[in-house]
This record gives C-alpha cells, structure tokens and sequence, in this order.
C-alpha cells in the first residue's frame, strides 16, 4: 500500500533520514519506534508532504505522493494525526471535525462518518459544541483522532496517540486504535514502544535516522536489544 | 445633547471606515502573521476604479460600485499572487514581507500619480447632497451609506468566517497551517482568499470615503495607517477587535475633534495606540500570543 525506498532528508542542516525504507500493506498497522529525535515525526511530516525530500520514493497505491502537496496527500487518501495534537483550539469539537471532513462532498456520508467518530469516542458527543482548547490532554487526542478518521483515510498516520497521557488513557486509546484498525490500515509512530509493539504487526526500529531493525512485533518483543533499549527491562 | 448625537453619528460613519480597512489587516496577520502595508493601497484602487466607472459614464453608480470591490479584490489577490507568495515559497523572512508591502504601497500610490492623475478629484454627485434631518442630526446621506454598508459587510464577513466551511478554513489556517493542510485545505488557495475578502472590504471603505471627501493617492496611505491603528488597539487577529478598534477611534477622533481641538484629530488614533500598546499590547480583544519554538 504504502512504499517508502531509500528516503533521505535533511532538515535544518541535520540529515534527519538516511535511507529509510518501510513498507505497510493493506490492513496492517506497522509501528515505527525508536528514541525522540530519532526521525520519527520527520518520516511521517514528510509522507504527508510537510517536509521535501531530498531523494527517495514515497509511493502509495503505485502512485507517486512525494513530491504532492499535503492536501494532495489527503486527496490520495493519507490521513495525518499530528504529534502534539494540533487541535483547532479556538473552534468547538464539531467545528475542528467538520473540517477533518473538508474534501468531503457528500453530506450523508459525513453525518455517517460523524455517528461512527462518536460511537467510537462518545465523550466527542458530550463536549461537541465546547471549544477544543478546554479539552483535557486525553480527549484532544480523541479530538485529533477522530479528526482524522472524518476523511474517511485509507491509511491512517498516528504520531505518537500517548504523548502526555495517563496510562489509564493510554489503555482507553489504545483500545480504541484496535478498533480503527478492523477499516484503516495504520502506520503508528510511538516512543511508548511497549504499548505500541503490542498492538501493531510488524515494526520498525530507527536510530538517527536510520533504520535498524525490522521484524514483526512479536519478536521484536522478545529482542534483547530492543528489550534493553526500548522496553526497559 | 444635540452635538453629542450629531457626533456620535459622525463617529459612527468613520468609524466604519477604520473598520472596513482594519479587518483586512487583521485577516492578513491571521493567515500569513505579518502586516501587509500595501493593503491601504487597495483602497485606493478601489475609489479610483468606482471614481473613473461613474466619472465616465461607463456604469451606474451601484455597479460601479459592486465593479470596484470585485476588481480590489482581484487585485489585493494578485498582490499576494505575485509579491508575497514567491517569498513566501523561498521561505523568505517575515521582515521580508513587511518590506516588500511597504514597496507594493509606494509602487500603487505613484503608479497613480504619474499614469492616472496627481489631482484631488471630488467624487461625481450621486446622491443626494443635502443631508438628512433626523432627531435634531444632520446627516449627509453618504454617511448613511457608509454606515450601512459597513454593518452588511461586516456582519456578512463575520457569518463567512464563523458559519462556512470555506471560511472556517481561515480560521484553521490562521491557528494552525500545517494543521489545517493535513485536514486536505489547500492552504494557499485559503490565503488567496484571505487577500480577496480584505480587498473587498478596503474597497468599499474607499469608495465611500472617496465619495465623503476626495479621490485622491494619498487616499489609502493616510486612512490604511489609522485603520492598522484600529487593528492593533483591537487586537490583530481578531475580527470583532477590527470592528471595535475602528469604531472606537473613530469616535474618538470626532469628539475629540469637536470637544478638545480639531487640530488634535489626526493624532488621537496614534495616542491610543500608543497606550494601548503600553497597558493591553495584545490589543483590547486579541489573545496574548506567544511565539511558537
């Protein structure tokens, strides 16, 4: 579904990418881990044509999405939830959703994507004409979430769902990530490598930019040197 | 009571003008966060495209007038179009666009010198000159005009920001650009916008100070630099404090003119930006900004 081969970027004078290349299919989650700073967000800013590559190939369904403009990812049907959030602070929850739904004509559709987003965060529902700034940590990222999911994305990007967040939180997300999994393939970056190799299929390991390890995550678990550098243990 | 009413009324009317121009400011900041001082410059294109439609007979006086504000706003689009987006694209400093506003505005306003005319022109009679006597006022119906069309335009602005999706993206776009490019909006297309709406707004507001005063290149440099005064005081980037910013100084400005000196007038807008800027710097309505890291 998704290709990336041989991505490079710099950033700021930094070489943030050295070429990576990672694959995700169609129904998976793939998680990638690694430290902060490692490039994590950089990858995914630059799926989502936030950040120019330098060489590589992104490609996604056989076309090529690198050098596309971030509403034109989306068109492609990439969805990005950003790190940190980045809610529409000032406008309500419906309105932060509304535009989540932006390239979207069809307006029952909408209104069916709207009742799933809320079925799948109710407290979305409770706090629909709240302004999102009020949000607690935890449901700005449901916000963020379920922003995303309003364009209906085939491949959904989730940089880092528990930065922030309380590990009761963390479960309730997490849970809900299963959830989204049975219709969008998801690519998850996570620096709570426990909570995000346990959830996903396969994962990748970067390492200033490089990628270092891939394997499903079932082993990567049981990897001693994820294990030491990652887990904790 | 009588002159406290009459200028009242007087304030109201340029008031509206300080607003018109204000908001267009403020929308600007918002989207792209720098002051575009070329946007008084629209304001005068505005008056002269609605002076030389109606002094030429090409047009009715209400077409002229609808000409004028679709043609600034064409044009407050091609400014962005061709001046700032380019800088924007090289990922040019935000002083870069401050100073090349400031080129925009000394290019239109001695364009209009040198290949319109350097003259005062008084603006063609098209309504009625002889003011309206209401409740002990007199007021010239221009102003009544001015009053009017600037609360439909405004009111009109305020739901399209706050009511569409399309203007719900300048809000996006204003809180969060790369946020609101991974909803799909094409951010560019909503900037583009922005410069539309604002030169819409500037263009009425120079018809109908055109039409009160004279037509003339200076136009936009003198009320574009009072209405970013009414920006600031209340508070850049908010919509309701360019409303209220450009009332209040207009107020202000007429009673000081009529109770204190009217020698003083053109200064009042400049005090109260000064003290607004000393006590309140994020402006009477603005929420305090931080710079992001």
């Amino acid at each position: 579904m998704l290709k990336i081969d041989k991505l490079n970027v710099y950033y700021g004078g930094i070489h943030a990418l050295d070429d990576v290349s990672v694959e995700v299919n169609t129904g998976e989650i793939v998680t990638i881990i690694g430290a902060n700073g490692a490039g994590k967000s950089t990858l995914l800013r630059t799926i989502s044509g936030l950040v120019r590559a330098t060489s590589g190939k992104v490609s996604f369904e056989s076309r090529d999405i690198k050098r596309m403009s971030p509403h034109q990812v989306v068109e492609s049907g990439i969805v990005h939830a950003p790190e940190g959030r980045r809610v529409f602070s000032e406008l309500t929850v419906d309105q932060n959703l509304r535009l989540g739904a932006y390239l979207r004509k069809d307006r029952e559709q909408m209104d069916e994507d709207l009742a799933r987003v809320f079925q799948l965060f109710p407290r979305l529902e409770e706090r629909r004409w709240q302004i999102a700034g009020t949000l607690s940590g935890g449901e700005q990222q449901m916000l963020c979430i379920g922003r995303a999911l309003m364009s209906r994305p085939k491949l959904l990007l989730l940089d880092e769902p528990s930065m922030g967040l309380a590990p009761v939180l963390v479960q309730e997300i997490y849970r809900e990530i299963e959830e989204i999994r049975k219709h969008t393939t998801i690519l998850l970056v996570e620096q709570n490598a426990y909570q995000a190799l346990k959830t996903a299929d396969r994962g990748y390991v970067l390492e200033t930019g490089r990628i270092v390890m891939e394997a499903p995550c079932r082993e990567l678990l049981r990897n001693p040197e994820v294990k030491k550098a990652y887990l904790g243990k | 009571m009588q002159q406290f009413l009459q200028q009242l009324w007087n304030g109201l009317a340029i008031g509206s003008v300080y607003a018109l121009v204000a908001v267009g400011y403020t929308l600007v900041f918002g989207v792209l966060k720098f002051i575009n001082f070329a946007h008084g410059s629209v304001l005068t294109v505005g008056a002269y495209i609605a002076l030389y439609s109606v002094l030429r007979n090409w047009l009715p006086f209400p077409l002229a007038f609808g000409l004028s504000m679709s043609l600034s706003g064409v044009f407050s689009y091609l400014t962005e179009m061709y001046a700032y987006r380019p800088l924007r694209e090289k990922g040019a400093p935000k002083l870069n666009l401050l100073i090349t506003s400031i080129g925009v505005s000394l290019l239109v306003e001695n364009s209009i010198v040198v290949f319109v005319s350097p003259d005062f022109h008084p603006f063609p009679r098209v309504l009625p000159s002889a003011p309206i006597t209401m409740a002990g006022m007199r007021i010239p119906p221009v102003d009544l005009l001015l009053v009017a069309v600037g609360l439909v335009l405004m009111c009109s602005l305020s739901y399209f920001v706050n009511r569409t999706l399309a203007g719900l993206t300048i809000k996006a776009v204003a809180l969060d650009r790369d946020a609101a490019a991974l909803m799909g909006i094409n951010t560019s297309k909503t900037i583009s916008l922005t410069f539309f709406l604002a030169g819409i707004m500037a263009s009425a507001a120079g018809v109908l100070i055109g039409m009160r005063f004279s037509v003339n290149p200076y136009l936009g440099g003198f009320f574009g630099l009072k209405s970013f005064a009414a920006a600031v005081v209340g508070g850049i980037g908010s919509v309701p404090g360019a409303y209220l910013g450009g009332y209040l100084i207009g107020m202000l400005e007429t009673f000081g003119a009529a109770y204190i000196s009217s020698n003083y007038k053109d200064a009042i807008a400049f005090v109260l930006l000064v003290f607004v800027l000393l006590y309140k710097p994020s402006g009477l309505l603005g929420k305090g900004t931080q710079e992001k890291v």
